[in-house]
């Protein structure tokens, strides 16, 4: 250990002078850590270095699709949308004028004029070392991911780009804003393309760190994984049932329950401001589309984004097409997934549907419907996926160890303190209403109160008794959440960041939060286990710190 | 555990009086206002000194406590730090996970010179481990110590 002392100069650290060796599986301290998603993107103008690190060789430049241009003359009449409204609104001024004759061409020839700038401008280059992108009119950009910091390639196409048979392709690497997007490239050229990146994508997790003796997915032994094509032409191992959708978004969209709350407000407000509602033209129209939006639009949604959802599996990737209207296809790298989360939501249980989600360390992908790995599977079948995600699932949940029992005491105080402005609402309501509309908003309110206990009990207790954690050799499971339950089952191995944190009420009690975090950036990136033992959560804290400083860098992104 | 620099006591406590001062004085100028609207005596006026002094005094002791609490240390294998006043945290990153070590200072900083160092990791979800106001040496050695200050 280090102690360097407080304030001015320290002595030498010990690791400079060799006296502590670095552990075995460590990069040398002696030089910085390696960070293969630095600078894969920069700016035509941007440091040198970014460029010089990646020897370009011969260049052969290529353009996007020529059918691009429709799309760039739809984007640049979009972002020139006021311009033009403007010369069109001056032209017609003036009807007799040449100005008149002449400014509506110009707001047609401006978007097109741009189009085609942009579609000119916009070229892409694939060397042995980089994939290089120039793009920008006005602002010219360059960017040059090296092919070994690729960590994703996925395609979308939109309705457009599916009648005319193109897809744009993302290039995505482990920093944020580092993507290259190609739009729009025949499906053959981003065939071609995929399956050049990908060979060399997968050469380069044979890393010197990696070199000991273990290949990876037999990268080292020219072992060539099938095309996107040829993998897709495949039956999906998985196929999203439209109808399970259905039903699991419809228990799990909370669009039941807001509507329940909004009904009792309604209730409520209505007779507790009679005239107010009178003022407003209070119709029952406002009691029923108010509700039904909030059902239909979380609903529906995502029907159309998880539409069509199917999962293929090959021994190098997942891979994944979904969506109804938009298509989008995704190609995640086995050893890039960071975790495995399963949501189940308490009244999807009763209909025995659960998602699987998992998360790859491309910042890009962060959130939204890519993240899924199989949305409304059965219930219980999370080991088939995640087990397809990270290999064998060594850990299950009758691994499962309790939290600290405290954690039911902690949750009733919570739902104490935050019943206090609903009590005080529902009194203030009553206390208002006018003659015996005060009896129907009392009785309101006592039901309601009476839910909010009996809810708040049933929470406590069923978080005391799903809250729970396992550790095996190299997974580590744990299980959150009371009524949108996330079961998480992380590779150790993955572990960038630890955190532990206590609340004046957790020291109090002896307890503390456990947060993990891994290289993925969206809302699964970081995890956490609240309400462990001080004691356990220290003990977990150490275990998992080793083994993820026991493991290169290189394999964990 | 390593404490911080003792200028980051003095600094810390004169910046938690000047807060503690500022939030006694809306305080104050609420129950000044509150007096004046009920109409109570005019000696009542004088109890204003109260939550300002009390402010000032909070500021102090809230900075002492927030230094105490303070720590960080490195390890054979990792990088750790712990703070916090009324909830604790502690941050452990791995040494062979960091990405990016990054430093600044402030005005006020460089003429006591002193340096923040943040020390960042793959994931924007994840949290960073940030140790404030170190001396700019000790700043020197921990980006040695982590195999970011080849260059220095």
């Amino acid at each position: 250990m280090t102690d360097l002392p407080a304030g001015s100069s320290p002595p030498p650290h010990p690791f400079d002078q060799g006296a502590v060796p670095p552990p075995a599986t460590a990069p040398p301290l002696s030089t910085p850590v390696t960070t293969p998603d630095a600078s894969s993107a920069v700016p035509l103008d941007g440091p040198p270095t970014a460029i010089g690190e990646v020897p370009i060789g011969d260049v052969e430049w290529k353009r996007p699709h020529p059918y691009t241009l429709i799309i760039e003359f739809i984007s640049s009449v979009r972002d020139l949308i006021l311009p033009i409204i403007f010369i069109f609104m001056q032209g017609s001024g003036d009807s007799g004028s040449v100005l008149a004759e002449v400014l509506p061409m110009v707001a047609i020839l401006l978007p097109v004029g741009f189009a085609v700038a942009r579609y000119f401008t916009t070229r892409y280059a694939l060397t042995d070392e980089a994939l290089l992108h120039q793009f920008g009119v006005l602002k010219k950009s360059k960017q040059v991911l090296p092919r070994r910091n690729i960590q994703n390639l996925s395609t979308s196409a939109g309705l457009i780009a599916r009648a005319t048979n193109l897809v744009e392709l993302t290039i995505s690497d482990a920093s944020q804003g580092g993507d290259i997007t190609l739009r729009l490239l025949s499906n053959e050229d981003a065939e071609s393309l995929m399956s050049l990146l990908r060979e060399t994508s997968a050469a380069a997790l044979v890393t010197p760190e990696s070199a000991d003796g273990q290949t990876l997915d037999g990268a080292a032994d020219g072992f060539a994984p099938p095309s996107a094509a040829q993998v897709m032409d495949s039956d999906p191992i998985h196929t999203l049932d439209l109808g399970d959708l259905f039903k699991f978004r419809t228990v799990t969209s909370g669009g039941p329950v807001l509507a329940i709350v909004m009904i009792v407000g309604l209730v409520i407000a209505y007779f507790s401001f009679p005239d107010l509602a009178d003022d407003l033209t209070f119709s029952s129209a406002l009691f029923i589309l108010g509700p039904l939006s909030a059902v239909l639009v979380p609903l529906l949604a995502p029907m159309l984004s998880l539409g069509g959802f199917r999962l293929w599996s090959d021994p190098d990737r997942l891979r994944i097409k979904t969506g109804l209207l938009t298509e989008v296809q995704v190609n995640a790298r086995r050893e890039r997934i960071q975790l495995v989360q399963v949501d189940r939501h308490v009244l999807a249980q009763r209909i025995g549907l659960e998602s699987v989600k998992f998360e790859t360390a491309d910042v890009e992908q962060g959130g939204g419907q890519i993240s899924f790995l199989a949305p409304a599977v059965a219930s219980e079948s999370w080991t088939t996926f995640a087990s397809d995600a990270l290999g064998e699932v060594e850990l299950g949940e009758d691994d499962l160890q309790r939290v600290s029992p405290l954690t039911q005491r902690r949750s009733l105080v919570r739902f104490g303190s935050g019943g206090v402005p609903l009590v005080a609402a529902l009194i203030a309501a009553t206390i208002a209403a006018p003659g015996n509309n005060g009896f129907v908003v009392g009785l309101v309110s006592l039901i309601v109160m009476g839910l909010y206990v009996m809810f708040a009990m049933w929470f406590a207790a069923r978080r005391a008794r799903r809250l729970g954690w396992a550790v095996g050799h190299d997974q580590f499971l744990f299980r959150n959440g009371v009524v949108a339950e996330k079961l998480i089952l992380v590779r150790k191995e993955k572990l960038q960041v630890l955190r532990i944190s206590q609340s004046f009420f957790q020291r109090r009690l002896g307890l503390a939060t456990l947060t993990l975090g891994t290289a993925g950036l969206g809302l699964l990136g970081l995890v956490s286990l609240p309400d462990l033992e001080t004691e356990t959560a220290d003990r977990l804290l150490h275990e998992l710190a080793e083994a993820s400083a026991a493991t290169p860098l290189a394999r964990t992104l | 555990m390593n404490l911080l620099p003792n200028s980051v006591k003095k600094l810390w406590r004169i910046s938690g009086a000047a807060t503690g001062a500022f939030l006694g004085l809306i305080v104050a100028g609420v129950l000044g206002a509150f007096i004046n609207v009920m109409e109570f005596p005019e000696i009542l006026y004088i109890a204003l000194i109260l939550p300002f002094a009390g402010g000032i005094a909070l500021g102090v002791w809230w900075a002492g406590v927030k230094f105490r609490n303070w720590g960080w240390q490195i390890t054979e294998r990792w990088i750790e730090a712990k703070r916090g006043v009324l909830a604790h945290h502690r941050v452990v990153i791995p040494r062979n996970r960091i990405q990016t070590i990054t430093t600044n200072s402030g005005p006020i900083d460089r003429m006591l010179d002193l340096e923040t160092i943040t020390v960042h990791t793959a994931g924007a979800g994840a949290p960073n481990l940030t140790i404030p106001h170190l001396g700019t040496a000790t700043v020197r050695e921990i980006r040695t110590a982590l195999g970011q200050g080849v260059n220095d």
